[in-house]
């Protein structure tokens, strides 16, 4: 139950931003819009939704796998667009930015589609389930240090007025949910690796998961959806550090 | 390295508008771009702009060239009419400032 409370937050704030940025690529029909909805949506609630309505309606039947199997692919799915994102938003033209986020995604989606053929049953953790957690973190901490080394540019740019105050926050908002993003993967990942597949359903281990889903999802919504009083914080500060 | 389209597009026109030689106005640009913190190979077309506006005047009347605030004048206004403002929008903070807007 601890950590649904930070998850659940995650969960809602991605649902309702995503739901906005899909309404905004409907009318602009640009990637970026539609890649963080999907990464939004796939790593946080439809993707778990597929793996709880497989634990909690077929456990201990032959559809669980299959619900595992598809909760993983669209896992992958939203990893593999955040780091689309962090490419075409980040890195357009650097050849090793598109290296790397083809390496992220065929590793995602192949071990998720690849569950369909080669299952692996949700209690084990093997070669596979590594190699898909260090390409989920590599995706993630990738995303998080492009958009603080942006909001480290961009936030003295908007200091002498060439750029906006609001979304020069915008970037460090979004750099810090990506990095408490990596963080709950990687506190997730020392527990399975040091203690077993079990310890991430650990109390510490759920709290640590718990607060980076409360602090990711304040940022994402400061980041994507930030309210008027936030706004004018920001302008406000702005202003006076302008002088 | 290749260059931004923007920053090739506002060489060229500084280089027609203005005495300067080839590489004068490629320096000259390059210089207002580090004023402002930007690189020449990421600068976007609204980006630009606003560094003709604001940064290229004092630029060229250091470098004593006449009517220079009609030159940089002219030069926006080609900036902004141009084929490129079709690409505009693709820089980090133009996609950021898209997502955030309601």
């Amino acid at each position: 139950m601890l950590a649904l409370f930070g998850i659940g937050c995650f969960f809602v704030v991605g649902l309702l931003v995503a739901v906005r940025l899909l309404e905004l690529w409907w009318r602009t029909r640009q990637l970026p819009e539609f890649l963080v909805a999907l990464a939004l949506l796939g790593m946080g609630p439809l993707g778990a939704c597929v793996f709880g309505a497989g634990y909690l309606l077929f456990r201990d039947t032959s559809l669980m796998s299959f619900f595992h199997a598809t909760g993983l692919a669209i896992q992958g799915i939203g990893f593999s667009a955040a780091a689309c994102f962090a490419w075409r938003v980040f890195r357009p033209n650097d050849k090793w930015a598109v290296v790397l986020t083809v390496v992220i995604s065929l590793g995602l989606l192949g071990d998720g589609f690849g569950m369909f053929v080669l299952p692996v049953s949700p209690g084990e953790f093997v070669l596979r389930n590594h190699l898909s957690m260090n390409l989920k973190i590599l995706a993630l901490g990738w995303g998080a240090l492009e958009s603080l080394r942006y909001w480290r540019i961009s936030s003295k740019r908007a200091a002498i007025g060439f750029a906006d105050p609001l979304v020069s926050a915008s970037f460090l908002m979004w750099g810090i949910a990506l990095v408490s993003g990596t963080l709950a993967l990687l506190s997730l990942y020392a527990a399975i690796v040091l203690i077993g597949p079990e310890a991430h359903m650990s109390p510490p281990s759920q709290l640590l998961t718990s607060c980076f889903g409360v602090v990711a999802a304040a940022a994402v919504y400061l980041s994507f959806l930030p309210p008027r009083a936030y706004r004018r914080r920001i302008e406000a500060r702005a202003s006076a550090a302008g002088g | 390295m290749a260059e931004s389209p923007a920053f090739e597009f506002a060489a060229a026109e500084l280089e027609r508008l203005t005495d300067l030689d080839h590489l004068e106005s490629r320096g000259t640009i390059r210089l207002v771009l580090k004023e402002a913190l930007f690189e020449s190979r990421s600068v976007d077309i609204a980006q630009m702009t606003k560094i003709v506006e604001d940064i290229l005047p004092r630029a060229l009347a250091a470098r004593g060239v006449d009517g220079h605030a009609s030159i940089c004048e002219k030069l926006a206004i080609t900036l902004k009419c141009s084929d490129l403002s079709s690409s505009a929008g693709q820089s980090p903070d133009a996609i950021f400032d898209r997502l955030i807007r309601r």
